[in-house]
C-alpha cells in the first residue's frame, strides 16, 4: 500500500509538473510573457538596492530576477510550473510531519490546484507564487526540530525573518487569492504582445475571433494599415467606429489600452503620444517600470532627437540581461548604419508643425504628419479611413486626390461621392481608377446590398438607412 | 534550449550576486554632466553650497575612466577618494565642512582615461548662510493625466533621511497635491488628497485639518494657493484643467485651463471669500501668494481665449493687489508687476521671498503650464525697486518651473528638467543681498548613480525650516476623517 501511495506521489508530482508547463506554454503562453513587460531587472548593486529595499525585499529580488526570462515562453512555464510543483512538494513534506500519506498528498494536490490556478490570474504576478513556497519552506525547515518548544520557536523566528525578507503572499491587485483561466483575455494579451513585436501577420491571425472588441479590432487595423492594405480589408469586418483606428490616450482607459494606443501613434510617427502612452503604462504597471516601455521610451526619444532622455533609458537597459545588446547598438556613437537609417527614416516622420490637441480627433494630427512627409503611408491609410469611416466625402476626396492608393473602399467611397455630385463622367472615372467591373459591382450592390457587406457602400448606406430611421 | 536556459539564469544570478556591478561599466555616459577634462555626473564643480547640505556624492560619468582619485582640500585639510564613485559619509562629510562656511573647498581629481592620465581640478563655495533643512515633493512618473501609487516625500536634506508625509497605501491609492509650507514653515503647510474621501490637509502648528475648500458657485474645488503669515487665510485658484498633446515631438505636453478664479479660505470661520474682480468671466486668474507681509497678493492674469486652439497666444500677466487681512478681501486695484503680454511672454507660479525683497516667477513662451516648456526661465523681481530680470545664468537646457524659498530669503529650490528632458529634480542656488545668482546644484542623494535609475520626478519641491512632523499614519488618519465644510461668504 505504502509503495502504491509512493508511486501515486511520484506520478503526481509529475503529472503537476507537467500539467502545469504544457498549460502555461502551449495554452497560456503569452500570460507569462506579458510579466516580463513589467519588469526591469538590473545588473547594478545600486539599481538593486534602490529597488529592493524593506520589507519583502528578497521576494522582488528573486522574482524580478525570475521573471526577466519570461521573455521567453519556455523558460516562464518552466519556471512558473517548478515553482507550483515545488509548492505541491513542499506542502505534502509539512503535511506529513502530521498527516498519513493519503490525506498528505491530497491536501499537496489541493494546494497546487489552488496556487495553480492563482497563477492564472489577471495582473498577477509570480513574486506572490514564490513568496508563498519561500514561506512553506521556512515552516518545513522549522518542522525539522524534534523538540516543540523548538519547533515553535523557529517556526516564530523563521517566518518572522520570512516577513521581512520576502514580504506578503497576498497582495490585492497583483497576488489575488483566486483567479481562473481566461482564454478570451490571452488572446488580447498575445494580441498586444505581438503588436509591439510588430509581427503583423500573427496580429492578423490572433485578431479574427474577437474582431467585435474595439482593442481587437484596433490591433487588426493596423496591422493593414503596416501592410498597406487597410483600403481593401477595412470592411472585412464590422468596424465600431473611428475609435478602433488610433486610441487615445486618456485617464478613463485600462492600462492595457493605454499601452496599445501607443502603438499606431509611434507607428505614424507622432512620437508624444507615443511617449505619454509608455509613460502612463510605466506608471500603471505594477512595479512602475518594464523592459518594453522603456525599451519604447528610448527608441521615441532617439527618434525625436532627445540624445539625453534616450540615454537615460539606454542607460538603464544596457544593465540588464536581454536588452543590453540592443542598448548597446541603439546607443549614440554606436549604431550601425541600419539603425541610423531607420531612425533617420523615422525621425523624417516627425511633425514640424506644432498643434495642440487632445489625441481624440486625429485628422489634424495625421494631416501635419501628411504635410511633413507625404510619403507617411501609414499616417496617409488611417486619415483616408478616418474620413471614410466619419462618412466625410469631401474630406476623403480632398486627401485623397493629393495621392491615390489602391484599396476598393476607396474606389467605392469615390463612386458615391461622383455620383452625389453628379460627375460620374468617363473621364472621372478614368482619373480616378475606377474601371467597368466597379461600375457593374455598385450596380448589383443596389440590387442585394447583403451580399455586399464588406463594401464602402454597405457601410455608407447602413448609415442612410438609420438617418432615415431617426424620427 | 533548456539547458542552455537554465545555465543562462545561474550564471546570471551568480554574477549578480558576486559583483559589485556587472554590467557593462562602459555604457554609462554623462547624461547632463559637467564641464571639464574629467565629467562628473551629478554636476558640482563650481557650485556654491549651503554648509549644512547632504554630501555631495558624485561619479566619473566618462566611458573608459579608471583609477580616479579625488582629494577634496580644504585649509589643512584633506580628504581623499579612490574609485569612479565619491560617496561620503555623512559624519565624515559633516565634520569635514564643520569650519567651512565662507570658504572654498579645493577639489583636485585624476584618472586613467582610455590609459592616459587626464587631471582636472574645481572648487565648491560654502556659503555662509544656511538652506532649510526640509524638502518636500511629490514623487510622480511625469504624465500629467494620470496617477497610480504616488506619495509625498520630506527629506531632510543635510542628510539622506526621507519618509513619506501621505501615501498611496494609507489613501486608497487616492491621487494627492503637492504640499507647500506657509512662509517655509515646517509647522504651517497644506496638502491635498483628492477623491470622494480628499480635501485640503491643512497643517497648523501641528494640528491637521481636514478642509474641504470649496463652495457653490466656485469652478472647482481649490488647487494652486498659498497660506496667509496670520495663519488665517489661504489664497487660491480655483481651475477647470484640461491636458493635451503638441505634435512637434519633444514639446510633450500643454496644459491649459480652459477658465480659472481666484478665492479666498478664511480657516478661522470656515467661510470661502469669493469676490468677482477676481473671478472674471472674461478673465483667467491663478497662481496667486501673498507677499511677505501678508498685506498684498501676487498673481497671474491672462484675457480668456478660445482653447486649445488659441493655446499658442494666451499671455498671463504679473499683477499685485492689496490684501485685507481682517476681512479676508482682495483689493480690487491692482498693479501691473511685470506685463507678460508687453514681452510676448507668459508668467507663472510667483512666489515672494520671506523677507519681502524678492519675488521669483517662470517666464515661458505662452501658457500656464511650463513643465514641459524648454524655453522656461527664471525671472527675479527686486520688489525695493520694481526691477525684473530673467535668470538666463542658472537657465539649464529644458524647463525651470516650480520654486520654493529658503526662510532666510539666500536659497532658492527649483524643479528643473534640465538633462533628460522628462524627469523634474530639486536644484538649489544662492542669491545674495545684491540679486546675484550662483551655479545651482540637484538635491544630493546617497548614490551618485540614483539619478540614473529614477523614473519618477520631483513635483513642486517646496522647502521648509523644520520637519512637518506629518507621517503617513497622520494622512490614513486625516483621509478617514469627516471633511471641515466651507461656505460661502455673504
Amino acid at each position: 500500500m505504502k509503495g502504491i501511495i509512493s508511486r501515486i506521489g511520484l506520478i503526481a508530482t509529475a503529472l503537476a509538473f507537467f500539467g502545469a508547463w504544457g498549460f502555461f506554454l502551449f495554452a497560456y503562453p503569452y500570460h507569462l510573457t506579458r510579466r516580463e513587460q513589467f519588469t526591469l531587472f538590473l545588473f547594478d548593486w545600486e539599481s538593486i538596492r534602490q529597488t529592493y529595499r524593506g520589507f519583502g525585499w528578497l521576494g522582488s529580488f528573486l522574482s524580478d530576477f525570475l521573471e526577466q526570462f519570461f521573455r521567453f515562453p519556455l523558460a516562464a512555464s518552466l519556471i512558473v510550473a517548478l515553482l507550483l510543483t515545488g509548492i505541491g512538494v513542499t506542502v505534502y513534506r509539512i503535511c506529513r510531519h502530521f498527516l498519513g500519506k493519503g490525506a498528505s498528498l491530497t491536501v499537496a494536490t489541493l494546494f497546487f490546484a489552488w496556487s495553480f490556478m492563482r497563477e492564472t490570474g489577471n495582473l498577477y504576478l509570480t513574486r506572490y507564487t514564490l513568496v508563498m513556497l519561500g514561506y512553506l519552506l521556512l515552516v518545513l525547515l522549522a518542522l525539522r526540530f524534534r523538540k516543540v518548544w523548538a519547533k515553535a520557536l523557529s517556526a516564530v523566528l523563521l517566518l518572522g525573518l520570512g516577513a521581512w525578507a520576502l514580504g506578503s503572499p497576498y497582495h490585492q491587485s497583483y497576488g489575488k487569492l483566486w483567479g481562473t483561466p481566461r482564454l478570451n483575455y490571452e488572446r488580447v494579451i498575445a494580441l498586444d504582445l505581438e503588436t509591439a513585436r510588430e509581427n503583423w501577420d500573427k496580429v492578423l491571425q490572433l485578431s479574427k475571433k474577437d474582431l467585435y472588441m474595439v482593442e481587437a479590432s484596433y490591433c487588426y487595423n493596423l496591422a493593414h494599415v503596416m501592410k498597406g492594405d487597410l483600403g481593401q480589408m477595412l470592411f472585412n469586418h464590422s468596424q465600431a467606429d473611428v475609435t478602433s483606428f488610433l486610441l487615445p490616450v486618456d485617464t478613463e482607459n485600462s492600462l492595457f489600452t493605454n499601452t496599445l494606443a501607443g502603438e499606431a501613434w509611434f507607428q505614424v510617427g507622432d512620437m508624444t503620444i507615443a511617449e505619454q502612452s509608455a509613460i502612463t503604462s510605466l506608471q500603471a504597471s505594477p512595479k512602475h517600470t518594464g523592459a518594453r516601455y522603456i525599451q519604447r521610451l528610448a527608441r521615441v526619444n532617439l527618434i525625436s532627437g532627445e540624445t539625453a532622455a534616450a540615454q537615460k533609458y539606454l542607460n538603464m537597459l544596457g544593465k540588464s540581461l536581454f536588452y543590453r545588446k540592443w542598448a548597446l547598438g541603439m546607443m549614440p556613437g554606436n549604431q550601425d548604419e541600419a539603425t541610423r537609417a531607420q531612425l533617420a527614416a523615422a525621425h523624417a516622420n516627425l511633425a514640424r508643425k506644432d498643434i495642440v490637441h487632445h489625441s481624440n480627433y486625429p485628422r489634424q494630427v495625421l494631416l501635419n504628419l501628411l504635410e511633413v512627409n507625404p510619403d507617411n503611408n501609414p499616417a496617409r491609410i488611417y486619415l483616408l479611413c478616418f474620413d471614410l469611416m466619419n462618412y466625410d466625402l469631401d474630406s476623403f476626396m480632398e486627401d485623397y486626390s493629393r495621392r491615390m492608393l489602391d484599396g476598393h473602399i476607396y474606389k467605392e467611397a469615390i463612386l458615391i461621392w461622383l455620383s452625389q455630385n453628379n460627375a460620374v463622367t468617363e473621364q472621372n472615372l478614368a482619373k480616378y481608377g475606377i474601371d467597368k467591373n466597379t461600375q457593374d459591382r455598385m450596380g448589383r450592390f443596389f440590387r442585394n446590398p447583403d451580399l455586399y457587406r464588406s463594401t464602402y457602400w454597405y457601410y455608407y448606406m447602413d448609415a442612410l438607412y438609420r438617418a432615415n430611421e431617426q424620427p | 534550449m533548456i539547458h542552455k536556459l537554465l545555465k543562462q539564469m545561474g550564471l546570471a544570478l551568480a554574477l549578480c550576486l558576486a559583483l559589485p556591478g556587472c554590467g557593462n561599466e562602459n555604457l554609462m555616459t554623462a547624461v547632463d554632466g559637467s564641464e571639464g577634462p574629467l565629467v562628473i555626473y551629478p554636476d558640482y564643480k563650481e557650485v556654491t553650497i549651503p554648509a549644512n547640505i547632504a554630501p555631495l556624492n558624485f561619479r566619473y560619468s566618462m566611458k573608459g575612466i579608471r583609477k580616479a582619485r579625488t582629494t577634496f582640500i580644504l585649509g589643512e585639510r584633506a580628504v581623499t577618494f579612490k574609485g569612479t564613485e565619491v560617496v561620503w559619509r555623512v559624519g565624515a562629510w559633516k565634520s569635514f565642512l564643520a569650519d567651512a562656511a565662507g570658504k572654498t573647498i579645493q577639489v583636485q581629481a585624476e584618472a586613467l582615461l582610455d590609459g592616459k592620465k587626464v587631471s582636472d581640478s574645481w572648487s565648491v563655495h560654502v556659503s555662509e548662510d544656511p538652506v532649510d533643512g526640509w524638502l518636500t515633493y511629490r514623487l510622480i512618473e511625469p504624465s500629467y493625466q494620470m496617477w497610480n501609487e504616488v506619495s509625498i516625500m520630506e527629506r531632510c536634506v543635510e542628510n539622506f533621511d526621507e519618509t513619506a508625509i501621505c501615501d498611496y497605501r494609507h489613501t486608497d491609492n487616492a491621487c494627492m497635491n503637492c504640499h507647500v509650507h506657509g512662509q517655509s514653515r515646517g509647522d504651517y503647510s497644506l496638502y491635498y488628497i483628492r477623491g470622494p474621501h480628499g480635501g485640503a490637509i491643512l497643517n497648523k502648528d501641528g494640528q491637521l485639518r481636514k478642509l474641504t475648500l470649496n463652495a457653490p458657485g466656485m469652478l472647482s474645488g481649490t488647487v494652486y494657493g498659498d497660506l496667509h503669515p496670520s495663519g488665517r487665510f489661504g489664497v487660491f485658484s480655483t481651475n477647470i484643467i484640461l491636458p493635451s498633446f503638441h505634435t512637434v515631438a519633444g514639446k510633450r505636453m500643454e496644459v491649459y485651463d480652459s477658465a480659472s478664479d481666484l478665492t479666498v479660505a478664511d480657516f478661522d470661520n470656515n467661510v470661502m471669500i469669493n469676490l468677482p474682480h477676481v473671478a472674471r468671466g472674461d478673465k483667467f486668474e491663478t497662481f496667486p501668494c501673498f507677499s511677505a507681509d501678508g498685506n498684498s497678493i501676487f498673481y497671474c492674469v491672462a484675457d480668456s481665449l478660445l482653447l486649445p486652439d488659441q493655446v499658442m497666444d494666451i499671455r498671463y500677466d504679473l499683477l499685485q493687489a492689496r490684501f485685507d487681512a481682517d476681512s479676508g478681501r482682495i483689493g480690487e486695484q491692482v498693479d501691473t508687476v511685470w506685463s507678460g503680454s508687453a514681452h510676448n511672454a507668459s508668467v507663472c507660479h510667483p512666489k515672494a521671498s520671506p523677507d519681502g525683497r524678492w519675488l521669483l516667477f517662470s517666464v515661458a513662451d505662452y501658457g500656464t503650464f511650463p513643465l514641459f516648456h524648454t524655453e522656461t526661465t527664471l525671472y527675479l523681481t527686486d520688489l525695493s525697486n520694481g526691477e525684473t530680470r530673467p535668470l538666463d545664468e542658472i537657465k539649464g537646457d529644458k524647463s525651470d518651473s516650480y520654486h520654493s524659498w529658503s526662510s532666510n530669503s539666500r536659497w532658492f529650490v527649483f524643479a528643473s528638467k534640465r538633462g533628460d528632458g522628462s524627469y523634474g529634480k530639486p536644484y538649489f542656488c544662492h542669491l545674495d543681498s545684491d540679486g546675484r545668482t550662483t551655479k545651482p546644484f540637484v538635491l544630493p542623494q546617497k548614490s551618485p548613480r540614483f539619478y540614473i535609475y529614477n523614473l519618477k520626478s520631483f513635483n513642486v519641491p517646496d522647502l521648509g525650516n523644520a520637519s512637518t512632523g506629518m507621517t503617513v499614519k497622520d494622512a490614513s488618519r486625516m483621509f478617514k476623517a469627516p471633511s471641515e465644510a466651507f461656505v460661502q461668504a455673504e
